[in-house]
């Protein structure tokens, strides 16, 4: 059952004959928001044959499917590496799977899956070194040999989830620049980032997905590939579909396929996505003329070390594209993760081949399922947070002597005393370090010594988050507050070490 | 125009900056400056007519003075996806009518936050 949809105006078979007679009319997404508004749906569903989406984003769940063919004597991998990257082998003798994200052993963080992915692609030479623990069938026990792309029987891009319909906006409420799949995102709100193409997002173009199902021929990386189903993850419920799709990566082009590396996160795949959708009715005419100001996304606190991030505001992909938008009262840059010049291309590329007629528009075997759910992970061993491990912090405003600090970490047995204001919210931090070096410096103004720039953390983070900021900034203790900045307790390396020794 | 100024240890006990601002008559911005008894360098700002006249007054003092470019954003290795573009400071990095993103030279003051944050390796620090 398929819902939502209208009676059809035109078949698929209708709109194949006028391509192969190079008559269709085709369109982008982009332009086809226009044409609704000045012809409106109805004029349009007749005389626009097929619009064409696009989007090029990082698509972390990409890889493909590698068969090298038998070695004399042949070998049964057990492990291997293309170009110092692990493959993944739990299939037949010499199939393996290169996954985008997984890292190079020798550069992580700087060559991975994604690009020995755009390595194949451009041609070039790869190193397999493998090893096996040798059979009587397939005696060998290790490889090193180099191959390029042609050398192969099959490389067949494999992508479990791409093309998510929308994906959520980025910014950082921590006073500290972090790392993400979101990309660089600074201090304090500083910026925000974003991926999609808004008006020419595939699956936004055709929302109940009436066209787009297993089988579907779509613009992949380059070349032609096809949905075969529905994506992992998707999520129809809240605009968050997504594909699963497969194709001939000899067939593909290195402008479509990029291997990328985000700072302290990772390595992953830019992917060139396009779907063509045939305008069979009304409908899919007035569905296709989405524009940027229709679609909208949350801007998302990764600050926040937890899945519930907290949203801070609404905003449109129209908002979005202008480059600034609004947060907390202040104005703060927006940068597109994707990228929308290539997004274009992609839909400009598959409007020619269509209008070239060299593709054709296929009815799917079963449309993408418009129900199904998505569910966060069952957890059966419940972690530690900050909440469960901090102690009460020993606190004290600043009127009070170098010297009387040095009392209260005595009395206290302690090593960090928090500085509060009168409204008990965070000032600042000295450590028995801090108040030592005052004495051997005679200064005597607890005001001079206080560290004002304070690392902290709030009770429902995770006391791995907790752990990881103690180790990065190479400090004991981090203050617990609450969202007014309220001290609430205190966390140091003491009760994590505690806490492992368990 | 941005300038470099660069200064050797045994120049940074002299007034040479207040010097050449009272010789020249010329206000300039300081945009960042880390000087030390070791030396240190402060990239100035200076209005591009007079930046000649500046530049003379500073290497009369004895200081290595330099106009240059501080990244450089590789074209073969770019997909223009805008990183960058929200971590500059000074909206030296743009993106153009077609989102292509480029690099305005003369707005950049070389804080090199944006080489980090290309996921394609394609912003360096020039040479």
């Amino acid at each position: 059952m398929i819902p939502l949809t209208e009676s059809n105006v035109k078949t698929y078979e209708e709109i194949n004959e006028k391509i192969k007679k190079g008559d269709a009319v085709v369109v982008t997404a982009e332009e086809m928001v226009r044409i609704v508004e000045e012809q409106g749906e109805k004029k349009a569903s007749n005389e626009i044959d097929v619009v064409t989406t696009g989007t090029f984003g990082a698509m972390c769940s990409s890889g493909a499917f590698l068969n090298f063919g038998h070695s004399d004597p042949p070998i049964k991998m057990e492990q291997l590496w293309l170009n110092d990257v692990e493959a993944y082998h739990g299939n037949a003798a010499v199939d393996c799977y290169i996954g985008a994200t997984k890292m190079s052993v020798t550069k992580p963080f700087v060559y991975g899956g994604g690009h020995v992915i755009e390595d194949l692609v451009s041609g070039k030479e790869i190193t397999l070194r493998a090893r096996a623990y040798g059979t009587d069938c397939y005696p060998r026990t290790s490889l090193e040999t180099t191959f390029n792309i042609d050398d192969l029987n099959q490389a067949i891009l494999c992508n479990p989830r791409n093309a998510y319909q929308g994906y959520n906006a980025a910014t950082n409420g921590r006073n500290e620049t972090i790392y993400t799949y979101m990309g660089k995102l600074l201090a304090n709100y500083g910026n925000v980032t974003y991926s999609g193409s808004g008006c020419l997002s595939p699956l936004y173009n055709d929302p109940d997905y009436e066209t787009i199902g297993i089988g579907t021929r779509i613009f992949l990386g380059g070349g032609v590939g096809y949905v075969i189903g529905e994506g992992t993850q998707h999520n129809p419920k809240n605009h968050r579909g997504t594909i699963m799709v497969k194709g001939d990566l000899k067939q593909m082009s290195p402008e479509y396929l990029k291997g990328a590396a985000f700072t302290k996160y990772g390595t992953t795949l830019y992917v060139g996505v396009g779907i063509p959708i045939p305008i069979l009715n009304e409908g899919l005419a007035r569905k296709t003329a989405i524009s940027d100001a229709d679609i909208s996304t949350e801007v998302i606190d990764y600050g926040v070390p937890r899945l519930n991030r907290p949203s801070l505001r609404k905003v449109t992909y129209q908002e979005l594209k202008t480059e600034r938008i609004q947060l907390n009262g202040r104005t703060v840059k927006v940068s597109s993760l994707s990228s929308l010049k290539t997004a274009r291309k992609v839909a400009q590329t598959l409007k020619k081949w269509i209008e070239e007629g060299r593709f054709f528009v296929n009815k799917p075997a079963e449309t993408l399922s418009t129900t199904i759910g998505f569910k966060p992970m069952k957890i059966t061993k419940e972690i530690q947070y900050v909440r469960s491990i901090m102690i009460p912090a020993i606190t004290t405003t600043t009127d009070t002597s170098i010297h009387d600090v040095a009392k209260l970490i005595v009395e206290k047995n302690v090593n960090h005393i928090v500085i509060v204001n009168n409204d008990d919210t965070l000032k600042g931090i000295v450590t028995s370090f801090d108040v030592t070096r005052a004495v051997a410096n005679n200064r005597d103004k607890l005001e001079d010594i206080i560290v004002r720039r304070v690392y902290t953390a709030k009770p429902d983070d995770p006391v791995d988050a907790a752990a990881k900021e103690l180790e990065t900034h190479k400090i004991s203790a981090l203050p617990v507050i609450d969202e007014k900045r309220k001290v609430l307790g205190i966390i140091t390396s003491e009760e994590i070490s505690q806490l492992l020794a368990k | 125009m941005k300038i470099m100024i660069m200064f050797d240890p045994g120049k940074v006990g002299e007034a040479i900056t207040s010097n050449v601002i009272l010789e020249k008559k010329v206000p300039f911005n300081i945009l960042t400056a880390k000087i030390d008894k070791k030396g240190g360098e402060m990239l100035i700002e200076a209005p591009d007519d007079k930046a000649f006249e500046l530049i003379e007054a500073f290497k009369e003092k004895g200081v290595r003075v330099e106009t240059r470019k501080f990244v450089e954003i590789l074209p073969h290795k770019c997909i223009n996806c805008g990183q960058c573009f929200s971590i500059c400071p000074v909206d030296a990095i743009k993106y153009d009518e077609d989102y292509s993103i480029t690099l305005k030279q003369e707005d950049c003051i070389g804080c090199l936050q944006c080489v980090d944050s290309c996921p394609l390796e394609a912003i360096v620090k020039a040479s």
